[in-house]
């Protein structure tokens, strides 16, 4: 049940998303990561966890101070 | 818009008619019926109630048709009221039938679609023809009309309620001056730019988009299969999205949205059209010689108005909403709702219907514009992204697309079938379960009586042989009885209804998810009101009585 169990070597995927941003540059880095995330969703299959996920990825973004 | 040297009225394919005001002498001053509007709305509005043996007159400020192709694509609805108003003929000689389209992304395919289709309908989902064909088709019908007195050159310039309650008190004027007429009704299908609504201070309500579109016409040979092309971001017109349609008459309408940082004015310059719509041809690889015709811009509104109607005027067409151009609901959505008005009003007129049936027309109609309006946004925003975020995703599925069928689905036009009444007051829910068919509210389907049709007639459906289901139906409602429903010979007798008698097994049975003792009530307008199982004549009978008082279902209030 717990995605932890399952085989996600994140420092892989991290590794990967730092080349591509630095594969194309500030001008083209946003258009891949919107392309990442269309296919991450299509591959999780669950629009509630993509929904989530995208809400979470929101959080924290300016500093480190907790928005709440 | 024409090339220089060329008048307003002078086009590569369409001769316009020159039409005179009506000799003033005998001209009737009272009618049951106005219609303020010789568009296409108008005249399908006048020949719905003449099908129906209600007169009206209908005023018009000009002397000939539209200028211009403008609405070019006809839904399967508007081909089965077409039908339903005995002037379908012409249409089907002339326009060109279409149920496919492909999608293009920086000069790469990303998507072929079918729209939904069926060997059961006899029409195909989308027709192309010029809206000038359109006007002149429905104008045979209304000039062979007796019940109907078309006034041109005749403009409405002043409309009140009359101070003695008497209908409606109208100003017209035509070439030998002003004159005074009464109305009991009046309908006001006259365009956008309504001046009934402005008179009567109503405004409409809604969103405008950025978006601006250039629409050009040129006139070239090519014999390619009739489809819809859509290109997104060509190298034609990098940024921008392009649509292509062909027409009758080797027309073809390219149709390109104008960049934010474009000046329209500078755009709309002959030699600017000329130089785009090469770009266009040159990425479509079409290198024939081509004519140019006509061109306008037109922007991505979304309006409507609050009441559809008020007390005796009620508004159809544009005059009541304006939806984005290339959901093609404009005109489809319009045809709906003459069709709409013109049977309950008739009915009304008639005696046979309570006043508060023209109430459901606003009901029906102004909920299906919503929906149109739903459903427009999410293409407009696809093709004319407003915000930075829209664009940038855009661009992520289309790129995405190229390789992976899941991200094309973004491109793919909305579904283009009619909106359906299942929260209307003349709409029975089902009192039990149906494992199949179509619901009550939605548009009645067609089928195939005998399943003689050859698969490859399926895009020549005036050529067909067999008879179709709708060909039977009657000009008012129609009863589907299934097998075994007794009572029915009371519906006939009573001119309530005409009863189609069916097998209850065979291709309209399983089209309607009908077995032995179903029954299907279909409106006048076809779309079904009601089913049962296991019917009979005095339960439909009733479910008539009950749309004709205006509501079948208990109102929250």
């Amino acid at each position: 049940m717990s995605d932890r169990d399952r085989n996600v070597d994140l420092e892989a995927v991290y590794a990967a998303l730092a080349e591509g941003i630095d594969a194309h540059g500030p001008e083209h880095s946003e258009m891949f990561l919107a392309k990442a995330a269309l296919l991450l969703a299509e591959a999780l299959g669950d629009e509630d966890r993509a929904l989530r996920a995208i809400a979470d990825a929101q959080r924290n973004m300016t500093g480190m101070r907790r928005p709440d | 818009m024409k090339p220089h040297g060329k008048g307003r009225w002078e086009s590569l394919y369409f001769d316009y008619p020159e039409f005179e005001a009506p000799a003033r002498d005998g001209l009737a001053m009272r009618a049951p019926v106005t219609i303020v509007g010789a568009g296409p709305i108008g005249m399908v509005a006048a020949l719905t109630l003449a099908r129906y043996g209600q007169p009206s007159v209908i005023v018009d400020a000009k002397h000939t048709f539209n200028d211009g192709s403008r609405a070019i694509c006809v839904a399967r609805s508007s081909f089965t009221a077409l039908q339903l108003l005995d002037v379908l003929g012409p249409f089907l000689d002339k326009s060109l039938p279409w149920a496919s389209g492909r999608s293009f992304f920086r000069g790469r395919q990303i998507l072929e679609f079918f729209m939904p289709d069926s060997a059961t309908e006899r029409h195909r989902p989308m027709y192309n023809i010029e809206q000038q064909y359109i006007e002149k088709f429905l104008h045979d019908g209304v000039a062979a009309n007796p019940l109907i007195d078309m006034r041109w050159r005749t403009e409405c310039t002043g409309v009140a309620e009359a101070e003695d309650g008497d209908g409606v008190a109208l100003t017209l004027r035509d070439p030998d001056g002003p004159y005074e007429m009464r109305t009991d009704w009046l309908l006001a299908a006259d365009g956008a730019r309504s001046p009934i609504r402005s008179m009567m201070g109503l405004r409409l309500a809604g969103q405008n988009f950025e978006g601006r579109y250039i629409i050009a016409d040129i006139q070239m040979e090519n014999p390619v299969p009739v489809e819809r092309f859509a290109l997104f971001d060509p190298d034609a017109r990098p940024g921008s999205t392009v649509l292509v349609h062909q027409q009758p008459d080797n027309i073809w309408r390219i149709d390109y949205q104008l960049r934010d940082d474009e000046d329209e004015e500078e755009a709309l310059r002959e030699e600017n059209i000329r130089a785009a719509v090469q770009k266009v041809l040159d990425e479509c690889g079409y290198d024939a010689p081509w004519e140019l015709e006509w061109w306008s811009v037109y922007s991505a509104n979304t309006l409507l108005l609050d009441g559809y109607r008020h007390g005796r005027t009620i508004f159809i067409g544009d005059s009541a909403h304006i939806v984005p151009i290339f959901g093609v609901r404009g005109f489809n959505n319009g045809v709906l709702d003459g069709v709409n008005i013109g049977w309950k009003l008739a009915w009304h007129l008639a005696g046979k219907a309570e006043e508060a049936i023209l109430d459901s027309y606003d009901h029906e109609r102004r909920r299906a514009t919503l929906d149109v309006i739903e459903k427009s946004e999410k293409s407009t925003q696809f093709m004319t992204p407003r915000t930075r975020g829209l664009a940038m995703m855009r661009d992520a599925a289309l790129s995405l697309a190229l390789d992976f069928p899941f991200a094309s689905q973004f491109a793919n036009p909305r579904n283009m079938t009619p909106y359906e009444y299942h929260d209307s007051p003349l709409t029975l829910p089902d009192a039990e379960a149906w494992d199949a068919g179509p619901p009550p509210g939605a548009a009645a389907p067609d089928a195939r009586l005998d399943g003689a049709a050859a698969p490859d007639a399926r895009l020549d459906g005036a050529r067909i042989n067999g008879a179709f289901l709708m060909d039977g139906f009657g000009p008012g409602f129609t009863v589907l009885a299934f097998g075994d429903v007794p009572g029915t010979g009371l519906l006939e007798e009573h001119d309530l209804a005409t009863v189609l008698r069916l097998p209850p097994e065979g291709e309209a049975a399983d089209v309607y998810g009908a077995g032995d003792g179903d029954a299907v009530l279909v409106r006048p307008d076809r779309f079904i009101a009601a089913r049962w199982h296991r019917a009979n004549g005095a339960a439909i009978r009733s479910a008539i009585t009950r749309i004709c008082a205006g509501g079948l279902q208990e109102d929250g209030e």
